[in-house]
């Protein structure tokens, strides 16, 4: 059937924009909160400041249920080894989102306990710098998050 | 104002019992400055003292002076043979007596090869992390210590991080890093 006879309540896409349309607002995030940062996130999810508006409101407490990894804190290289698991039991596609100076660089923690970055163990999609970042930076990091879920080629 | 502080004119009897303890006061608060073949010998003392009973053990910390930066060491100036010195470490001893109100600093040098002093779990079981702890951090041996091991540190962890000849940046991961800049997934 030519496209022009189509009624108007039918819309016509790609199948990966569609998809990453979908996507990009059904994150379902899994906590990794270590330190003061967490507690900045705590107001993020709660009704003020509202994830919910991102579709990014279903805190799953197991990482097999989890698509974006949210760390939100300081990593000490006790530590390292169970984020790696974490993230390796997440299902694909998986997102992670680096929030505070602590997860992005290290921090102003520069010794003997401290992993110099996250993704000195995993790969990283968002960087949210701040010491806590503000919830406004948080929110801007998972809308950044979300126009890049809908941009990238989606894998199936 | 009422004073926290165990100062010198309140213990007569700690003078008496150890003659080769000093003293000095700051800011109103008084350091008892022991040797530590003394340690077991005071703290059967602070336990069972008459008018100041010490009934709990709030702090074990430990102070490294190797760097000679500091004008309580004179003799220690961080060149390699004082790595071993006898005096370079300080064991810091904070007691309560909950009953009394009082506080009291016990100070006490140790340091040589493998440094060790007598553990104060046998009075105060309060000591079994706080040895740990400074077991972990500065490698201080508690003999009699029922069970010395790390406390915060993971077991593979080589070396005692707060001593001053531990690296600044001596990083020891357990799993491999990447490298972002290089390998990026
Ligand atoms: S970035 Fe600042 S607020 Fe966040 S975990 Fe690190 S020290 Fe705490």
């Amino acid at each position: 059937m030519p496209e022009y006879t189509l009624p108007d309540n039918i819309i016509t896409t790609k199948l990966d924009q569609f998809i990453g349309w979908a996507r990009s607002y059904s994150l379902w995030q899994y906590v990794f909160g270590t330190a003061c940062c967490a507690m900045e996130f705590m107001s993020v999810s709660a009704s003020h400041y509202d994830t919910d508006r991102f579709g990014a409101a279903m805190p799953r407490y197991s990482p097999r249920q989890a698509d974006m990894l949210m760390i939100v804190g300081t990593i000490t290289h006790k530590q390292a080894p169970v984020l790696r698991r974490i993230w390796e039991q997440m299902s694909d596609p998986k997102y992670v989102i680096a929030v505070g100076a602590c997860a992005v660089s290290g921090g102003f923690y520069r010794n003997y306990a401290t992993v110099q970055g996250a993704d000195r163990i995993i790969p990283v999609d968002v960087y949210v710098p701040g010491c806590p970042p503000r919830p406004e930076m948080i929110l801007d990091g998972i809308m950044a998050l979300q126009d890049k879920i809908r941009k990238t080629k989606q894998v199936l | 104002m009422q004073q926290y502080w165990l100062l010198k004119d309140d213990l007569p009897d700690i003078f008496q019992q150890f003659p080769a303890i000093s003293y000095n006061e700051e800011f109103g608060q008084g350091t008892f400055r022991i040797a530590a073949t003394d340690l077991g010998k005071i703290f059967d003392f602070l336990k069972t003292h008459k008018s100041y009973p010490m009934d709990m053990l709030t702090d074990i910390t430990a102070v490294d002076y190797l760097s000679g930066d500091y004008a309580e060491r004179p003799n220690l100036t961080g060149r390699e043979e004082d790595l071993y010195s006898e005096s370079r470490y300080d064991l810091v001893y904070h007691f309560y007596s909950v009953s009394k109100n009082k506080r009291i600093r016990i100070i006490a040098s140790c340091g040589g090869e493998n440094p060790a002093v007598i553990s104060s779990y046998k009075w105060w079981q309060a000591a079994h992390f706080l040895e740990r702890e400074v077991w972990d951090m500065f490698g201080i041996k508690f003999e009699n210590h029922p069970d010395l091991r790390r406390v915060l540190l993971y077991e593979e962890f080589e070396g005692h991080p707060l001593r001053k000849d531990y690296p600044t940046m001596g990083e020891q991961p357990r799993i491999p890093l990447r490298n972002p800049e290089h390998d990026n997934a």
